[in-house]
């Protein structure tokens, strides 16, 4: 087992280059760079594009290397990050990027999985149910409701909730993770409780999606296993329904889930990107956005950078997760 | 068959189980319809599919209005009712004329029915010229009341342009994204797909180190990040063509790896050694007996694949990152009615949204019905 | 030499006055709303209070002087506080102020806009005139060149230690007029502050007087004293500054002094009526009482009214917009859309908020270039006529009923009604709509269909075809009418959509056709003189080859400005700025929409919260005019 997971530890290494340098590309590919965005601001307020302004900002841009070649700029980037773990400044938000960042991947991996066991608690269960009331007409219900949750944008489903929940139940505060009065306060029962208030909207927003492939795959692989021979074997035994059904159906049914986890955070983790964005959370989408769209490019570059080894490292743990569960699986 | 002493024995064993089997089978194909027309809600989605394509190729004919005129007198107007009765008695289908006031307290327009003036909606009506795919120029739309005449039956949007004829033609470019996308990544997937599975080794790990490194990023944020890249000032068909092969390079992967595991099931199965031993070439291997042999699961991967860019090219529009106007989709509709004074004033904005969910949902439907009729023991 | 000067502060003050005849000429939407209130409150204090000392002050911080923790209040207070006469009624000491922003570095101007404070202010809620506010007292010598300001006695910042002209030098010498210290989101020294290339002079009299000089008369000092920010706590920051300590570095003060930090870094002493206490970098800034405020109200209690107020960072101005509507905030206008009126004025029936409309200013302009790239079409931009065409073929009612809700005033290229210059006549020149006009004046100047293809060919025989360069938002849609009302007239105008990161770029360098922008500075050109006039080899942006090949009208609007900055007689400026209002108006070198309202509201849960105010950017927007100190929540 440790060597395999030594091997795959090994193995990442080269994928988490090459990671870096796509993401250092695709963040450097649009035209102009931070600078004109933020001669822009600066034209904005008034100092409009005096000669020395101008000049100035050439300075600037000598003075963080964007005029070098991309390569140069990418060892300069990538050196800093290993051996420093310094990510570089942000320039819309004028701070490290890595201070930046923390918290709200915190909050964005918390809120991706949360989902995920959200979409669990609520899928196995009715999977289990659908395939143990097969063609009954919750079977369809649920399937069908499955279906239309992964058919609806993220985005119009938040902010649908959103208006109603201001429309219709006038809520007390609508979007965001917390309160204002609970934002930056020190972890209290209260503000968990307000947390819970608020985060529900965002979980089912983002877990909508993969919730009806959950159902999906948990009732076919267990109507596949109730109608094989153990199965029939605890039967004739005379145990109870209830217990064949979770003792020998559901513990192996799921493991095909566990190998899936690997598939379904990349989808959570862009869920969480765009309804973070809709609904105003302090998640790492909306500044991901941002930054897209001002050019703001240590800030995205980091936050691609790390959401890939996120993913990475989320399916290193699914696959150690399916083995350790699973005795058939070996480890090669 | 004259040909059949210089038929090699084995394959002409094949042909001869062959034919004397016919009589009690179906072909491959015939077996799959077969088994598909049994999947009810397959067969429903194939039929909204079908119905959706025809809609957005008939386009202008089918759309009453010119989707970009706008209507200056009948902004944010409601969807108006078609009518059979009126107090004078029975009538063919019409609409009520539209009286206009407007709350300068509020700023909101009210618009009230007409009854004095009625608009009948006759088949093969005359209403704005268009082009019909450069063939020929008419003005015959499908039905209407008349060039100019009021009949907005899903309402306008902000500058009075008929939602109808603007979600038909957001309709064509989903759904030709959709289409688009597709058939890019599944070239490349399933080319890439079969060499890599087919050969193995060196060049399956390089294939694979790339498709993981696709699979490594969360779609969204790369879909985003690779939009950004398209240059502001091109126009709106560019923009349209940089979004599909966005779209495509971040979605070949999964389809290469789905086929990749297709071909080493099928790699050493008979008829592909049977192929090698009878000397044929590589490519001829790949290209007349692995793809062809699944070819009934690349549509089915195909088919499944479509709500994803679907979905895609929404979530860019919305964020206006996709398609710039005047182009306009169902995902840039859509984001024009993202906003409270929509929601609350003007919900039939949000009928594209409507749309998106009805096409993924008739796509999954059809490609669900596909699958189960093309491996009826896959695991699903 | 006093005695002749001493008169012309209180001219110049007069000067910002409108004449009072157009300030009742709003829209017919706005009237409803232009209810002039009569304070409640004494207009006057008493002036025992201010012998006696005898001030009211919050309890919370009664409890603080009791509990020997702050002086009392009658030594926290100068020796002659501002009186601020409250805007409805003496108010109640308590609660929080809740508002939102998009962002909070990147939106420190929003801060700044609602806290600042400086010398001079601009009267609230409408900019009629120019008032003390940290100084108490102003003089003018040497015809204008030489200014003396009388600080109030006894401010102090809000950790108690006092307000000195020293603070202000710090402010001026060492953060702004030095190269190495400014922060480097501001590449360049305010130009307000320079005069001929050189900063001008600031002398430290004693501690509490300020000599302000220059080689010219300092026409424009006032003004300068009304923006942002004249002083920074030297004692403070000056251990970080190498200047002061050997041992600190120009790239840490840097990073200390930017503008978002000195005021949203909690333990800033400021000068303000809140000061920062918390922030939680990009989702909240909490800003607590200042409790040496230096504000009193007509009855003697020292302002600000609310405990708190708190800024809560919502990327989405919907979600603003949503949750304003929801009550959860208390004041919205720095986020309000045009198209969210119609949201706001159903939602206001259910009683959380009140509706203002305020205005009209600042609407949508179209910047031609007299300098595209494009040689026939900068021809064809550089001829009168064609101006005056592309102005008279805007249907700007039709733009006002569709886009604005009736909220836009039709109108042309010139100072809006709330400048001191303003006319009529002028504001409404060329914004008919009459397109056989325009029409009738392409044809006499040349620009005819000749190839009957449906557009007019410019003089080198291609297509009159332009590009109009416009950021997502309601431009978009007023971009839209306006180029189908240019290609009615035969002129194909195409929309080029793109982020203003993209847009004002090419803005800057004069790559575009032509520029969609809000008009800069209706309300004081001489706010934005760079847009106005020929300050520089590339300005204005709408011609920046104006100092070589600029036609001979916008050189004599120059002279006459520059005139104008350098003068302190009030009958000169309003002979000069006359003139060039005329000029520019005359020329319609910028095609105007009109002027916008804007809307904004408040909660009903707040006491003295104006029902006017003004938008407009040179009066430091929406934010100061709300006059936050004396709001009060009522409870």
């Amino acid at each position: 087992m440790t060597n395999y997971i030594i091997r795959r530890l090994l193995h990442m290494i080269p994928t988490l280059i090459l990671i870096s340098m796509v993401s250092f590309v695709v963040i450097q590919a649009p035209p102009g760079d931070m600078l004109t965005s933020r001669l822009a601001e600066l034209a904005e307020q008034g100092e409009l594009g005096s000669e020395s302004a101008m000049a100035q900002i050439g300075a600037l841009r000598e003075r963080y290397g964007l005029n070098d070649p991309i390569y140069v700029q990418y060892i300069h980037w990538i050196w800093k990050i290993v051996s420093k773990g310094d990510f570089g400044q942000s320039f819309t938000y004028e701070m490290d990027v890595m201070e930046l960042l923390a918290e709200r991947l915190g909050l964005t991996l918390t809120l991706t999985l949360s989902t995920l066991i959200f979409t669990w608690i609520v899928a196995i269960p009715i999977g289990i149910y659908s395939a143990t009331r097969q063609y009954s007409i919750g079977d369809y219900g649920f399937t069908f409701l499955g279906f239309i949750g992964l058919a609806t944008p993220n985005f119009l489903l938040a902010l649908v909730i959103m208006f109603i929940q201001v429309a219709v139940f006038e809520a007390e505060s609508v979007g965001g993770l917390l309160s204002p009065e609970y934002i930056g306060a020190a972890w209290t029962w209260a503000k968990f409780i307000d947390l819970l208030k608020h985060i529900w909207v965002p979980i089912i927003v983002i877990g909508t999606g993969s919730t009806a492939g959950i159902i999906r795959i948990m009732r076919g692989n267990l109507l596949d296993i109730l109608g094989q021979q153990h199965i029939q074997t605890g039967r004739a035994k005379g145990l109870k329904e209830g217990k064949v059904i979770v003792k020998y159906g559901v513990r192996i049914a799921i493991n095909p889930l566990v190998s899936r986890l690997g598939l379904e955070l990349p989808n959570l983790l862009s869920g969480a990107v765009v309804t973070g964005i809709v609904l105003g959370l302090p998640t790492a989408g909306p500044i991901f956005l941002t930054a897209l769209t001002s050019q703001d490019m240590y800030l995205a570059g980091a936050f691609l950078l790390l959401a890939a080894t996120f993913l990475l490292i989320g399916n290193l743990l699914a696959d150690i997760l399916l083995a350790w569960l699973d005795p058939r699986i070996r480890y090669e | 068959m004259s040909s059949i002493v210089e038929t090699p024995p084995d394959e002409r064993e094949e042909t001869l189980v062959e034919e004397n089997t016919t009589t009690a089978t179906y072909s491959q194909r015939q077996l799959i319809w077969r088994r598909f027309k049994k999947h009810r809600a397959g067969v429903i989605g194939g039929c909204v599919v079908i119905f959706l394509y025809i809609c957005v190729f008939l386009g202008e004919f089918l759309s009453p209005h010119d989707p970009a005129h706008r209507y200056y007198d009948y902004v944010h107007l409601p969807a108006q009712r078609i009518h059979i009765f009126s107090q004078d008695g029975i009538h063919w289908p019409f609409v009520y004329g539209i009286k206009k006031s407007f709350d300068l307290q509020t700023g909101v327009k009210t618009y009230t029915e007409d009854a004095s003036v009625r608009y009948p909606i006759y088949p093969f009506a005359r209403g704005a010229q268009y082009t019909f795919y450069g063939l020929f120029t008419t003005d015959i739309h499908l039905f209407g009341t008349g060039k100019d005449n009021p009949m907005f039956l899903l309402g306008t949007d902000r500058f009075g342009r008929d939602m109808l004829s603007r979600i038909i033609a957001g309709g064509r470019i989903s759904l030709t994204i959709g289409l688009l996308a597709v058939f890019i990544s599944l070239t490349l997937g399933s080319t890439l797909g079969v060499i890599s599975g087919y050969y193995g080794g060196n060049i399956d790990n390089i294939i694979q180190r790339i498709i993981e490194l696709i699979f490594a990023f969360p779609s969204i944020p790369i879909l985003m990040a690779l939009s950004a890249i398209l240059p502001p000032e091109w126009p709106s068909h560019l923009v349209f063509m940089g979004i599909v092969t966005v779209l495509a390079l971040v979605g070949w992967g999964g389809l290469a790896r789905e086929i990749r595991g297709k071909t080493l099931s099928i790699r050493e199965s008979d008829f592909v050694l049977a192929a090698r031993v009878a000397g044929a070439r590589d490519r001829r291997i790949i290209f007349r007996h692995l793809l062809p042999s699944m070819f009934s699961h690349i549509i089915v991967i195909a088919t499944l694949a479509i709500p994803g860019f679907i979905l895609g090219e929404s979530t860019l529009s919305f964020l206006g990152l996709g398609i710039k106007p005047p182009m306009t989709s169902w995902g840039l509709l859509l984001s024009d009615a993202m906003n409270i004074h929509s929601l609350s004033l003007y919900p039939w904005l949000l009928i594209p949204g409507v749309c998106i969910i009805i096409a993924v949902l008739a796509f999954n439907f059809l490609g669900d019905g596909l699958r189960d009729a093309a491996d009826p023991y896959s695991s699903r | 030499m006093k005695r002749t000067y001493l008169l012309i502060p209180l001219l110049l003050c007069g000067c910002l006055a409108p004449d009072p005849g157009h300030r009742a000429k709003t829209g017919e939407a706005a009237q409803s709303n232009a209810v002039i209130h009569e304070t409640r409150a004494p207009v006057q204090i008493d002036p025992k209070i201010l012998i006696n000392r005898t001030f009211g002050e919050a309890p919370i911080l009664a409890e603080k002087v009791k509990k020997g923790e702050l002086p009392p209040v009658s030594e926290r207070l100068p020796k002659n506080p501002l009186i601020v006469v409250p805007m409805d009624t003496i108010g109640q000491y308590g609660g929080v102020l809740r508002r939102a922003l998009t962002g909070d570095i990147i939106q420190t101007a929003g801060v700044n806009k609602t806290l600042s404070e400086n010398l001079m202010g601009f009267s609230r809620p409408l900019p009629d005139s120019i008032v003390h506010n940290l100084a108490e007292s102003f003089e003018f010598h040497d015809e204008g060149r030489t200014a003396i300001f009388k600080i109030r006695k006894g401010i102090k910042w809000s950790d108690g230690v006092p307000f000195t002209v020293d603070d202000i030098l710090f402010w001026y010498y060492d953060m702004t007029f030095d190269d190495n210290a400014r922060p480097h989101n501001q590449p360049v020294p305010p130009s307000v502050w320079v005069v001929d290339g050189k900063p001008i002079d600031l002398k430290k009299i004693d501690d509490h007087t300020l000599e302000v000089s220059s080689s010219k008369p300092l026409g424009r000092v006032l003004h300068a004293l009304c923006l942002d920010v004249i002083a920074q706590p030297k004692h403070h920051l000056s251990h970080l500054h190498p200047r002061y300590n050997p041992e600190a570095t120009y790239e840490e003060f840097r990073e200390q002094a930017t503008n978002a930090m000195v005021i949203m870094k909690p333990g800033m002493p400021r000068l303000s009526a809140w000061v920062p206490v918390e922030w939680i970098r990009g989702q909240r800034i909490v800003y607590a009482r200042n409790p040496y405020y230096w504000k009193i109200d007509t009855a003697g209690n020292q302002l600000p009214y609310a405990d708190r107020i708190e800024f809560t960072v919502i990327q989405d101005p919907q979600v603003i917009l949503l949750k304003f509507v929801n009550g959860e905030l208390d004041l919205f206008g720095r986020y309000s859309r045009i198209n969210m009126f119609p949201t706001l004025r159903t939602e206001e029936k259910k009683g959380k908020f009140k509706l203002r409309i305020t205005g009209p200013d600042r609407g949508p302009a179209y910047y031609l270039n007299w300098d595209t790239p494009k040689p026939a079409l900068r021809e064809a931009f550089r001829n009168r006529d064609v101006r005056i065409a592309l102005s008279y073929a805007i249907n700007r009612e039709e733009i006002n009923q569709i886009v604005y809700h009736g909220l836009l005033d039709p109108a042309g290229y010139s100072f809006a009604p709330s400048n001191p210059h303003y006319s009529e006549a002028a504001y409404r020149k060329y914004a008919k709509f009459d397109p056989d006009k325009s029409r009738d004046l392409l044809d006499k100047a040349g620009y005819r269909d000749t190839d009957g293809d449906g557009w007019r060919e410019l003089k080198d025989g291609s297509r009159f075809e332009l590009n109009i360069d416009v950021v997502p938002g309601v431009g978009v849609d007023v971009s839209e009418l306006v180029s189908e009302h240019w290609r009615d007239i035969g002129i194909k105008a195409n929309l080029n959509i793109s982020l203003r990161d993209i847009v004002w770029p090419r803005r800057l360098n004069g790559e575009y056709d032509i520029h969609h922008w809000g008009l800069e500075g209706p309300a004081d050109p001489l706010g934005r003189l760079n847009d106005w006039a020929i300050m520089a080899p590339t300005v204005p942006f709408w011609h920046r080859n104006a100092s070589k090949e600029g036609p001979a009208w916008l050189h004599e609007a120059t002279t006459r400005i520059k005139k104008v900055l350098t003068t302190v007689d009030p009958i000169a400026v309003h002979e000069h700025m006359t003139k060039v209002r005329d000029l520019h108006t005359d020329n319609v070198p910028v095609i105007v929409v009109g002027s916008a309202y804007s809307i904004w509201g408040a909660s009903t849960r707040l006491g003295n919260a104006p029902f006017q105010g003004s938008a407009a950017d040179v009066h430091r927007g929406w934010g100061r005019p709300v006059f936050h100190e004396q709001i009060f929540i009522k409870q």
